[in-house]
């Protein structure tokens, strides 16, 4: 199988609509910066090859209904992704986009908005992969078709991808954005 | 409201009057329910694909006690669910409605029940979610219907879900 590579970018390129996660509903909705992960490998034909996904890297905590702050991991630093987490999900219908990245313990890479602005999602830390319509699911088909993964389904490539721990992950450093006023 | 707002809004609230006054039981109000909502998002045009999850594997009964922890109480109802998508064929996005009957045997335990919800009602929104996502709950003879959003962001999906409130 072939080394792959992620890499959090430090630089805002959006803006995604969210929430203060799990229990700061009645706080609002706020807007925080989205970021670029580049993932790079080798395709099966040899070709170097790159993309880049815009993510939720920072997000926002409300432990109570009172209080909020930006949560999400900031400093520089590197990873090998742990493994394939098959029955993760983050919406009503359990088929949607199923699955998460262990980077390490509650740290994921899984599904966030197709539409930043239309959908609103928490993160406390995890990275959410935007690219709508089907944004995580192209995400993935990417990692499946950088793996060399010679499995015969896509959720037996995965699984294999996860256990074989070629997915190196680094963040770049980053400032934290500020808070903000949300939208009541 | 623009007027096809307003007309649309009116086809729904007729709709559901309709369906809380039908005898007939074999009558869907999920499907009443699915086909305003289509009406409403569309709107005639040609632009957009239908997306409806209807998986009998799922007993959504979990996902409402995690989503509803303090309101939803398994009861002898049955269940029924659909997840409906409507996704524009060139923009980005989608919209979503979530609908889940609660059928019980006779009205008046449906009524009851639903008044005892209501009740416990304490924020618009399920918890336990990553995606925000709001809720309102609607009676129709022997059935609660709750109804939800994961793009209630979006106004006429908003209104879509609050607009409920008014066939209580």
């Amino acid at each position: 199988m072939r080394q792959i590579n992620m890499l959090v970018g430090s630089n805002k390129i959006g803006t995604a609509l969210t929430w203060a996660y799990p229990n700061g509903q009645s706080l609002g909705v706020y807007t925080i910066p989205t970021y670029s992960l580049t993932v790079t490998g080798t395709m099966d034909s040899g070709k170097k090859t790159k993309k880049d996904f815009e993510i939720l890297r920072f997000g926002i905590q409300g432990k109570t209904a009172k209080s909020a702050r930006v949560v999400g991991l900031a400093d520089a630093q590197k990873h090998t992704i742990k493994a394939w987490l098959p029955h993760y999900t983050v919406h009503s219908a359990r088929s949607l986009e199923k699955g998460a990245w262990q980077v390490y313990g509650n740290f994921l890479i899984h599904d966030g908005p197709d539409d930043p602005k239309r959908e609103v999602y928490a993160s406390i830390g995890c990275l959410e992969i935007c690219n709508g319509p089907q944004g995580f699911d192209k995400f993935n088909d990417f990692i499946v078709g950088l793996s060399g993964s010679t499995q015969l389904t896509k959720r037996a490539k995965l699984k294999e991808i996860g256990k074989s721990r070629i997915i190196k992950i680094a963040y770049k450093k980053a400032t934290r954005p500020p808070l903000g006023t949300p939208i009541p | 409201m623009d007027k096809t707002t307003k007309a649309l809004y009116f086809l729904f609230i007729f709709s559901l009057s309709i369906h809380v006054g039908c005898t007939n039981a074999n009558e869907n109000i999920l499907d009443t329910l699915q086909s305003v909502f289509v009406k409403n998002i569309i709107n005639g045009s040609n632009d957009f694909d239908l997306k409806v999850i209807t998986d009998k594997a799922d007993d959504k009964r979990l996902f409402l006690k995690k989503s509803l922890p303090n309101i939803y109480t398994q009861k002898n109802e049955t269940i029924a669910y659909k997840e409906i998508f409507i996704r524009h064929k060139k923009e980005q996005g989608f919209y979503h409605l979530g609908l889940i009957s609660l059928t019980y045997s006779t009205s008046g335990k449906a009524k009851n029940n639903f008044t005892e919800m209501k009740n416990k009602i304490k924020s618009k929104y399920f918890a336990n979610t990553k995606i925000l996502t709001k809720f309102n709950l609607l009676l129709s003879d022997n059935k609660i219907i709750i109804l939800y959003s994961e793009t209630f962001i979006d106004k006429k999906v908003n209104h879509f879900i609050t607009s409920a409130h008014a066939n209580n």
